[in-house]
């Protein structure tokens, strides 16, 4: 068995090619624009993309959609910025903040799995949940006035990193880790392939699936957190329709639409493209027309690209047949 | 010899259907044990009891003569019992070393933390491949990227990393080019050599001959007999099978007959699939097509119907230059296509015998923008019956149909559209051998009505038994055209390969 070399077959997968174009984009970006100055914001708006990008990867790859991610940050940002003005400690705010989110996504896997309603159908049925039960909360509303010393934590950096981003790295590597090489990291893999072959390896796709959001939520929970910790206020509308910058990440990082592929490190890659995108159209003063309409048109790609295969598109690539040579060993 | 595997007294039951009934099967240590039955008889029911993926309702199962429970697939893989499924299942994204040990990865702990040990994974794929003689698939190779005989090695490889003293095949050759099928009989015979019991589903009665010990014929979800394969001959096996001595001859001829060119087809091609094909179809004439799979028997089809776009030809159709511009184009002018993958591109298999026959001949039964329930029902009705489509009623979803009845609703679906020219694109496929005798009736009723067709079929006994002339197609070139006073298995069998 021969081994590629590990440099080249990267550069020549889905994700390195994506990489390269990415970093030019980023080098044009930085010598025709002020974001060399923006830097710090700019990799603010990377470190909760980056977690909000693998949640969404998770349930991406399982074949199934949430469309809640956005306004369910809202609403988790409304409960740990009342905590946190409060003065409950860090850590255990971000582990409410898990918890909201686990218990949300947890609902939409339960729903799916338990009465075979898809995700899209459940996740679109949370939203308006989320945008109804939001005003019935007691001191409904934006959540201002959270102590400069908790949001300095939020915007705390080295040079222009922001210390969030290593923790958003962090929390990269524990994923590539995870669905490399934990049997549950495979089966995520194995049920958004095939659920009948999934069965036939012995794996309960029932679980899988609600486990798998289950971990979405808590990643979503982090998300929150990391949105709205840098600043000294909740608007808990102002994440609506973050999902849609997730779902992209998620497919252009080359998580298949129809579930079964993609690696995380694509995430890490795609993160830095949606992200320069939108920063883009702005530095570039071309407006919101101008960013949607790109951006519509890289989603469409990506999706296209994860669902098609280009090899056969390019005049087809021979399969490969086994060779079976005489006699046994 | 001893016996590995038992069951007796095997029950199962869907919904209004007695799937199992009192089902007993034993398969000794390292013998190949075919399991035979019409379809619909219960073969892939038994098997999945026996690998958990079905629970029975009650019955015995013991493995070296200890009772033992499968309550899922697991479980049987655990105690050495694996599948080889008809329909392959692999996850097509995910690399062959991945597929191998889906579920059941080796795993290494390092402190508190369980890590897969792709290391030792390598080491038992390695050994497995050695094994069974497989080169030129690597384990980082993505299945999407390998072909139906590569995927069955690494299924077959797959069921090995379970450690597996009992294998079953399910129709393991259905998508097999006869090379394929001869590697995998070796594979198998090794197999068999390692003391592997096998137990073996085909409908292929030679297959079953040459490489079985013993027979199992089951029919109704009940069992009928075992026996030793060297001491029964096809005629029993069938008879077994179907419940009465087969009547007569299982092909059936009509006495048409042939009329002039209704279809004439000069110097076909399509760039890389076909080249330079001519023939000439005529009335009440059933001209057959022999090839290998991937010949080009079926693209030709489909650029005569329209199905297939790019592609130069003169074609005649009764007489007049005709080129079809989308199938629609195609059935109006009395041209029908019946494809050979009925629930992928034949039937709409979630709704019903009704509706999946009229489908095509919607605006012909409507009075404006209405169906004409009234005329619909009729002529449902009418080819049901004339067709004897063994359904409940006219409202049965056609999913739950057995494949012969599916194939009848395919063919009553084309025969709505009242075709003048009938392609029938490998008729019988996974059809049990009833079902079969009855379509090849239906063929030859619609020969006398003076309907010519194009029969295009893997099976050589079929071809040669229903033909009147057959067109050799290999490699997307026709080598050559028999008439039927000159028919012979190796005739045509030696131009198509």
């Amino acid at each position: 068995m021969n081994k590629k070399n590990p440099v080249v077959s990267f550069f020549t997968s889905r994700e390195g090619i994506l990489a390269i174009f990415v970093a030019i984009f980023f080098g044009v970006l930085v010598a025709t624009s002020n974001l060399g100055q923006d830097m710090f914001s700019f990799l603010k708006d990377v470190s909760y993309m980056i977690v909000g990008g693998l949640a969404l990867m998770l349930v991406v790859m399982l074949g199934e959609i949430d469309i809640s991610a956005g306004t369910v940050l809202g609403l988790i940002g409304f409960f740990t910025g009342n905590l946190l003005k409060m003065g409950v400690p860090i850590p255990l705010v971000i582990l409410v903040g898990m918890l909201v989110g686990m218990v949300n996504s947890a609902i939409i896997g339960f729903i799916n799995v338990k009465f075979h309603v898809p995700t899209m159908v459940v996740s679109l049925a949370m939203v308006k949940l989320h945008l109804g039960i939001f005003p019935l909360l007691p001191n409904a509303g934006w959540v201002s006035n959270i102590p400069m010393e908790i949001s300095n934590v939020g915007n705390a950096k080295i040079g222009v990193v922001p210390v969030m981003l290593f923790f958003s790295l962090a929390i990269l590597v524990f994923f590539m880790w995870f669905m490399k090489y934990t049997r549950f990291g495979k089966t995520i893999y194995a049920v958004g392939g095939s659920k009948p072959s999934a069965t036939l390896a012995g794996i309960k796709n029932g679980k899988v699936v609600f486990l798998t959001f289950v971990m979405s939520g808590a990643l979503l929970g982090i998300t929150s957190i990391m949105y709205w910790l840098p600043a000294s206020q909740v608007q808990p509308s102002g994440t609506n329709g973050l999902e849609m910058y997730f779902i992209p990440i998620a497919v252009v990082a080359g998580v298949s639409i129809l579930g079964g592929t993609g690696r995380p490190i694509g995430i890490l890659i795609s993160t830095f493209l949606i992200a320069m995108l939108q920063r883009a159209c702005i530095l570039w003063g071309l407006g919101n027309a101008w960013l949607y309409l790109t951006y519509g048109v890289v989603v469409l790609i990506a999706v296209y690209s994860s669902v098609t295969d280009f090899a056969a598109l390019f005049g087809g690539r021979k399969k490969k047949d086994a060779n079976l040579e005489g006699g046994a060993n | 010899m001893s016996t590995i595997l038992k069951l007796e007294h095997i029950y199962k039951s869907f919904p209004g259907v007695k799937a199992l009934d009192d089902m007993q099967i034993e398969l000794e240590r390292g013998e190949i044990h075919a399991v035979c039955g019409e379809n619909g008889a219960g073969k892939s029911t038994l098997m999945k009891v026996i690998t958990g993926v079905y629970k029975a309702d009650s019955g015995n199962m013991y493995l070296n003569g200890e009772k033992i429970t499968v309550n899922e697939p697991n479980d049987a893989y655990s105690k050495g019992i694996a599948i080889i499924f008809q329909e392959t299942s692999l996850f097509k994204d995910l690399t062959v070393l991945e597929n191998m040990f889906m579920g059941h990865e080796p795993v290494k702990k390092i402190g508190p933390i369980s890590n897969i040990d792709y290391a030792a994974e390598e080491a038992k794929a390695t050994e497995i491949f050695n094994f069974l003689g497989i080169s030129g698939i690597s384990f980082d190779d993505k299945i999407d990227n390998l072909g139906v005989a590569a995927k069955q090695m690494v299924e077959i490889a797959k069921a090995l990393t379970y450690d597996a003293e009992v294998l079953i095949f399910d129709e393991p050759t259905a998508a097999l080019t006869e090379k394929e099928v001869r590697s995998l009989f070796e594979t198998i015979q090794r197999l068999k050599e390692r003391g592997v019991s096998m137990l073996y589903i085909s409908h292929r009665m030679e297959e079953i001959f040459e490489i079985t010990d013993r027979v199992t014929v089951i029919r109704d979800g009940s069992f009928i007999k075992t026996a030793k394969t060297s001491e029964v001959t096809e005629q029993q096996l069938i008879a077994w099978m179907v419940g009465r001595e087969m009547v007569g001859e299982l092909y059936c001829k009509a006495d048409v007959e042939i009329g002039e060119p209704v279809l004439e087809v000069k110097g076909l091609t399509k760039p890389g699939l076909l080249e330079n094909i001519d023939f000439t179809l005529r009335r009440g004439e059933i001209l057959g097509f022999a090839g290998l799979a991937g010949a080009g028997r079926t693209e030709s089809a489909e650029c005569i119907c329209g199905l297939m776009k790019r592609y130069t030809a003169d074609i005649k159709l009764f007489g007049k230059p005709f080129k079809a511009k989308n199938y629609r184009h195609a059935i109006d002018n009395g041209l029908v296509y019946l494809s050979e993958d009925r629930k992928k591109y034949g039937l709409v298999v979630p709704m019903s015998v009704k509706e999946n026959l009229t489908m095509s001949i919607l605006y012909q039964i409507s009075k404006g923008t209405f169906i004409d329930f009234k005329t619909e029902n009729q002529i449902v009705e009418k080819y049901m019956k004339d067709l004897s489509v063994k359904a409940p009623d006219k409202d049965f979803v056609v999913e739950n149909l057995s494949g012969g009845n599916q194939q009848k609703v395919l063919l009553a679906k084309a025969l709505c559209a009242k075709p003048k020219i009938l392609i029938l694109d490998e008729p019988t496929r996974g059809v049990d051998v009833g079902a079969k005798a009855e379509i090849y009736k239906i063929i030859k009723q619609l020969s006398e009505q003076g309907i010519s067709i194009i029969m295009i079929s893997s099976e050589m006994p079929e071809l040669l038994g229903m033909s009147d002339r057959v067109v050799v197609i290999k490699e997307g070139r026709k080598v050559g055209e028999v008439e039927r006073k000159d028919f012979s298995q190796e005739k045509v069998l030696g131009m198509a390969l």
